[in-house]
This record gives structure tokens, sequence and C-alpha cells, in this order.
């Protein structure tokens, strides 16, 4: 093991440590309670960078078994020794878990470093940096581990520290309920994975009776089987998929994400928004050979991937929740991720999680610093000009709406654009369409958020006005180092066009799939299709940013134009039903309340009855037969011993005299 | 008739339902112990009468006679001194007074 491999358990040891440090002792620390946690994520970031830094460059030694993937790999022991069943806890670091690591330790120390301004008057401070370490060490633990076992847990660990972070306000009754609706719709999800795993082991062992759940063995495996599997390679990555669909909010189970927003927003943009989230996106691409050997389920992948892009898109075009737009605006780009793996385009699914997760992050902190400025309120109609007032946050938003508007050169466009020209040119012409549309409709909700908050008047009451003032550098200085990434990552990433950096990381660990699925790697035009298509979404963009600007006024490069509320007024007037059904998020929320809580409510109400009537009935009536039959046969019991020498004379010659007429016969 | 194996046997049968009578119709334990007494001795009746008329049962009969004498002497003494205790307790010989059982 070499020098390099054995720092990669303090990776996961170091969070760890700290949560449980600042679990026992934080309480006293008061104050000063951040410095360990904090500490903690600096060093993982600093180990996990110079890791990720190796695995991708290509530094780091051949992975065991593999000609062209460079990682690390350590084993650390043995969990499950059971005969021929044995689950092995070993992390692995291949190009794919390094750009994870490289998000997630990243944004992870930043949001520590922002979360100590953001929580400063918070009374469950060094709770709330426990809860804070305890998600990146099951985050982390879900990106390193090589075991489907290990991950699972990892899986059910990020879904426990998402619901105490969202119900960190516990008292807040609405905050208790949604940290409920995350955990149980994710259980949802779960119980899919679960299955998804047994399913595999299954698989495993069918031929030879040696069971594996180590993720690569498996998988290859499961491929050299075939169509000897006992449950079919279709069903077994549809089940893995419905993991990936509840974590990563996809449709139908997207319902808990904006309700997630209950939380602190620091939450919302490290758990929320730029790495938990992923992890469903994580699971796919890691399983690609699965998916790619049963082509059909990635097109459900893709059809639900782009159905939840243009669903969520839709939805944030009319909220007036600075948060739940964004929340919403998260969904529809996870949409996206999965729209680009159904179609096959892996690398662009993860090249767009790591610029997501970036400017993403970003949007988050910069409206948790919104929020700070106006003393905690979150409506947007509230808001307005806060650009003079706050001109770090201001600056930063606009450069992470850029990015996620796809306007070029920032780190958006380039991600998402790779996602909408393979899936045209795969052959996919549907979800490039949808998402051709979703693209402009994400500008235009990105741009109406900006319009409504910084630019135009305040409509807030004005003691408010007077107040707002810049938040302390220790959450600007997170937000500026969010944002250079969000301005350069694209082009240091995606340039050259098709055969950028992280097409070269990428290429060994999708390689297989890309050639399982026949597709032929084209050459880059940029002055043919690629470019047609390059020139058409950064259109749609433009137009999606000016009919926001049109609509609710924009102060930018000396462009001066007001809102125009009447005018919003007179266009939601005549999209009526539209407007409605965005504005309620298409009745989900009711659609659930109906299905889940008055028709099973109904059913379970029915089933107690049973239950008590039925079920009980028969055992309270068996006790109650015996207690009756017990008092009546107690009369016979009289205590004399006449009656008692009665009954055996008379039982006596009862069986004398039966002898002797069925012997006289 | 007096040298018949049903004579003896009638007289045993009347013995005996005599004792189950009064076993079961005396209300004083001292009356139902003599009952019994006299129900044993039915019995043993008939087995001495079966061994005086059945010549292969032989001195087989007079054996178990004697243990039944035996078994019944033993039987008399255990639950005369029963009774008596009860009767220290309860002051009473009437057995439809005993009935600290029932409870």
């Amino acid at each position: 093991m070499s020098v390099w491999a054995s720092l990669i358990p303090a990776l996961v040891g170091l969070p760890l440590a700290g949560f449980l440090i600042t679990a026992a002792i934080g309480r006293r620390l008061d104050k000063s309670a951040h410095w360990i946690p904090v500490l903690a994520i600096l060093t993982v970031w600093f180990i996990g960078s110079l890791l990720a830094l190796d695995v991708l460059t290509g530094t780091a030694p051949l992975l065991q078994g593999s000609a062209d993937t460079h990682g690390y790999a350590v084993h650390l022991f043995t969990w499950i020794p059971a005969d021929r069943f044995v689950v092995e806890v070993g992390f692995v670091i291949d190009p794919l878990t390094a750009c994870l690591l490289i998000v997630v330790t990243t944004i992870g120390l930043l949001v520590h470093v922002y979360s100590i301004g953001y929580m400063s008057h918070d009374p469950g401070y060094w709770r709330f940096f426990a809860y804070l370490n305890l998600f990146m060490f099951s985050m982390l633990l879900l990106v390193l581990s090589d075991s489907w076992l290990v991950v699972f847990v990892a899986w059910e660990l990020v879904g426990l520290s998402s619901y105490l972070l969202i119900g960190f306000w516990y008292r807040k009754r609405s905050a208790a309920l949604a940290a409920k609706k995350a955990f149980i719709v994710n259980r949802v999800g779960d119980v899919g994975f679960a299955l998804g795993i047994m399913a595999i082991w299954l698989n495993t062992g069918a031929l030879d009776g040696i069971h594996t759940l180590n993720i690569r063995e498996s998988i290859e495996k499961l491929l050299a089987q075939g169509d000897a599997n006992p449950i079919p390679l279709f069903a077994t990555a549809l089940l893995v998929f419905a993991g990936a669909m509840g974590k990563s909010a996809q449709f139908p189970l997207h319902v808990w994400l904006p309700d997630a927003m209950e939380g602190p927003t620091p939450v919302s943009a490290l758990i929320h928004a730029a790495t938990m989230v992923n992890a469903g996106v994580y699971l796919v691409a890691r399983a690609n050979p699965l998916f790619a050997a049963a082509p059909s389920s990635l097109v459900i992948v893709a059809g639900i991937g782009i159905f939840t892009a243009i669903l969520a898109a839709s939805i944030a075009m009319t909220q007036t929740d600075i948060k739940r737009v964004l929340a919403y605006s998260t969904l529809s780009q996870l949409g996206y991720m999965f729209a680009a793996l159904g179609v096959g385009a892996f690398t662009a699914a993860i090249f767009h999680l790591m610029t997501h997760g970036f400017f993403k992050g970003l949007l988050f902190l910069g409206s948790g610093s919104v929020i700070h400025a106006v003393h905690d309120e979150q409506d947007m109609r509230k808001m307005g000009g806060l650009a003079r007032k706050i001109p770090t946050t201001y600056a930063t938003m606009l450069i992470g709406s850029l990015a996620i508007a796809g306007i070029p050169p920032l780190a958006g466009f380039f991600s998402k654009d790779e996602i909408l020209g393979e899936s045209f040119k795969l052959g996919f012409i549907w979800v490039w369409a949808i998402g051709f549309v979703v693209a402009g409709m994400t500008a235009f909700y990105m741009f109406r958020l900006m319009g409504l908050t910084f630019w135009g008047d305040f409509r807030g009451p004005k003691h408010i006005w007077d107040r707002i003032q810049e938040s302390p550098s220790v959450m600007t200085v997170p937000l500026i180092l969010l944002a250079i990434p969000s301005v350069l990552m694209g082009m240091a990433l995606g340039l050259p066009f098709g055969s950028g950096p992280i097409k070269s990381w990428l290429e060994p660990v999708f390689h297989e799939a890309e050639v399982a699925l026949g597709h032929a790697p084209a050459g880059f035009e940029l002055f043919g299709i690629d470019g047609a298509l390059i020139l058409a979404s950064v259109a749609v963009a433009a137009v999606g940013v000016a009919i926001a600007w049109r609509l609710f006024g924009a102060e930018l490069l000396g462009i001066q134009l007001p809102a125009r509320p009447e005018r919003v007024r007179e266009v939601s007037a005549r999209l009526s039903f539209l407007y409605r059904a965005s504005l309620n998020k298409w009745w989900f929320d009711e659609l659930n309340h109906l299905l889940f809580m008055v028709i099973g409510g109904r059913i379970a109400y029915g089933l107690w009855w049973f239950d008590r009537n039925v079920v009980d009935g028969t055992v309270n009536g068996v006790g109650r037969a015996t207690v009756g039959a017990g008092r009546g046969l107690r009369h016979v019991q009289t205590g004399r011993v006449q009656n008692y020498a009665l009954g055996i004379a008379v039982g006596l010659i009862v069986m004398a005299g039966s002898y002797l007429i069925l012997a006289g016969r | 008739m007096s040298n018949s194996l049903d004579a003896y046997l009638v007289l045993s049968g009347i013995l005996f339902a005599i004792g189950s009578f009064g076993f079961l119709a005396r209300r004083n334990a001292i009356s139902m112990l003599m009952s019994i007494e006299l129900m044993i001795n039915a019995v043993n009746l008939a087995i001495v009468a079966f061994g005086a008329f059945i010549p292969e049962l032989g001195a087989q009969a007079s054996v178990i006679a004697l243990m039944v004498i035996a078994v019944a002497a033993a039987e008399a003494t255990v639950g005369l001194a029963i009774v008596i205790a009860i009767y220290r307790n309860k002051k009473t010989p009437l057995v439809d007074e005993y009935d600290a059982m029932r409870q």
C-alpha cells in the first residue's frame, strides 16, 4: 500500500472524528465549536484534492485488473465473513470518484466556512457543525466505498444527516414536517435500492454460489452471465435507479426537495444542491455497465430525467420564495443529468454534476446572504434593488445566474451544451427538444429571480431597507471562491470542445458502456452540427434572459429596464391555467395528499377496523370462551366427597355396562 | 344353591351395593369409612369364592385376599387418622362441611 493510498481512510475518519468530538464536547465549546469540524474538513479537502488530482492526471498507479483506469484502492477489513459470502470494506478512488471528491470536499469546506458567519447567532451552533461533519463523513463514505452494502449504509447515513439538518430548527413545525417528508419519500426510493442490491446478490451467486457485493466484481459477473441471471439486468438496473430517483428527487419522488428548503441555507447549498442530491447521478454513473447492458432501462432514465427537468423548470418560473426557485432549479438540473445518463452521455452528466455543484452552491449561499441581509425574509416580492446595498453578493449571484442560464463562456454553458449536443447526436431528438425548451426556461426564471431581488425598487418595509448591509467576509469570501470555478471550470474542463480534460479523465470509466451502447466517438464539428446546436442553445438562453428583463427589469452594463408588473399580471391572466398549475406545483402535493392521506388513510382505517374486530376479535374470543367455560364448569366442583364418589360410581357403572353390552354381542 | 358360585357372587354384589350406598348417602365420615370396609370385604368375598370354585386359581386367590385385607387395614388406619385430623380442626364429622378445597 502506497503512502497515498494509506491516506484514504483519513478522508472518512477525520469528519467522523470531528462529528464525534463535537457531539461530545461541542456544547461546552459554545461559539468556538466550529474549529474542530472546519479544520477536519480543511484537511480532508487538502488530502482529497491531492488524491483526486493524482488520479485524474494519471500519476496514480493502474487499478488492479484494469488496463487504463488509474486510481488508488485500499482494503480495510472483512466485514462479513460468511463462508462463500464475504463483504469486504475498502475504498477506491477512480476518476469518477475523484470528480465527486473534488466537488464534495471543496463545496463542503466553503460551506463550513460560510456557516461560521451564517449560523453565528444560532443557539444550536455546535449541533449544526456536528451534523455537517456527520454529513461529510457519510457522503465521502458513499463516494469512496467499493461495496454495494457499504454504499447502502452511507446512502442511509446521508439520508439521516439530511433529515437532521432539514429539521435543524425542529421547534418550527414546518421544518419538522419537511424533515419527516424528506425522510419518508427517500425511504420509498431506498426500498428500490435495497431490492436492487438483493437482486445483485442473488444474481452473482446464481451459477457458482459465490455471492459478491463488490461493485466492480458484481457488475462484471452480471454482465458475463448475461441471460443466465435469475433476475433480468433490466429489472436490476431499474431497482437501482429507483434508489437514485429518491435521493436525487426525480419525478415522482421529487416532492421532498423543495420542502427541504426549511433547513438552514448552508444546508440547502451543501446537501440539497451540490452534493447529496448528486448521489443518485453518481450511483447510475457508477453502475453504468449494468445500465448499458439493458438499454431500455436507460430510455426510462432519460424519460424521467427530462420530464423532471421541464416539470421543475415550469414550477420555478412562478415561485416567489427565493430558495424554492433555486430548489426547483436544482430539480430541473438534476433532470438534465439523468437525461444525459439516459442517452448514454455519461461524461456530460458528470461534467454537469461538477459545474452545477459549484454554481448552484454559489447561488444558494448567495441567497442565504440575501436572506441574512433582509432579516430572514425569503419572499422575493418584498425584495428589490438589493444590488446597491450588497454588491459582493449581487456580483457573485449574477455570475451564478449567468452560469446556470448557459451564457458562454461560463461553466453552465459548456456542461449543458454537452448534454444537449450529445442527446441530439445520439439520436434522442425528443430529449434534445425538451432540454432545449428547458434551457430557455432556466434563463428566464434565473433572471426573474435577479430582477425581483436585486434590481428595481425595494418593496419591503422602510426600516429594513435602512439596516441592510453586506454579510461579513467569512460569508462573502466563500461566495467569491465559488464564483471563480463557476466562471472558469467550463473552460478548463470543456475546452477544446469534444475532447476536453473531463473527457480524457472519465473515458476509462465509461468507455466500456459506450462501446456496449454502440456509441461511435463522433468528431466535433464546430462549423457543422455542433456549432449549430451551440448557437441554438445560446440563442434560446438569450431569449429567456430577454423575456425576463422585459417583464422584471434589469440594471446591467448601462441597460436600465424598468420592471413591468402590470405586464406580468396580464400574461399570467392570459395563461391562467398554466400560471395556476405552475404556482401550485402542478398540484403534486395535493395529489399525494389525496392518494396517500385520503385514499390511503381510508384503506388504513379499514385495515385497522379489520385488525381490531377480526384479528383481535378472534384472539379475545378464544380467551373469553375459556374464561366462560371455566366459570360454568366451576359449579361441578362442589367440594363434597360424595358428589365425586357418585361421579366415580356412575362412571364405573357406565363403563362396565357398556363393556357387558359390547362383549355380549 | 348354597353350594354354587352364583350365591356367593350375589351376596358379594349385595354387600358391595350396600357399601356404595352407605358411602354415597351417609354424611358422617366414620360411617363412610365403614362403608368402604364393607365394599372391600364384598370384593374379598368374591375373590375367595372364585378361589374355592375354580380349581385352576388354587392358592393364588387366598393370597390376593390376604393382600386386600392388608391394604384395607392400612387404608382404614390412614383414613381414620385423616378424619381425626380434620375433626380436630373442623369440630364436625360431617363431610359436607369439609369444603376448604373448593376455593
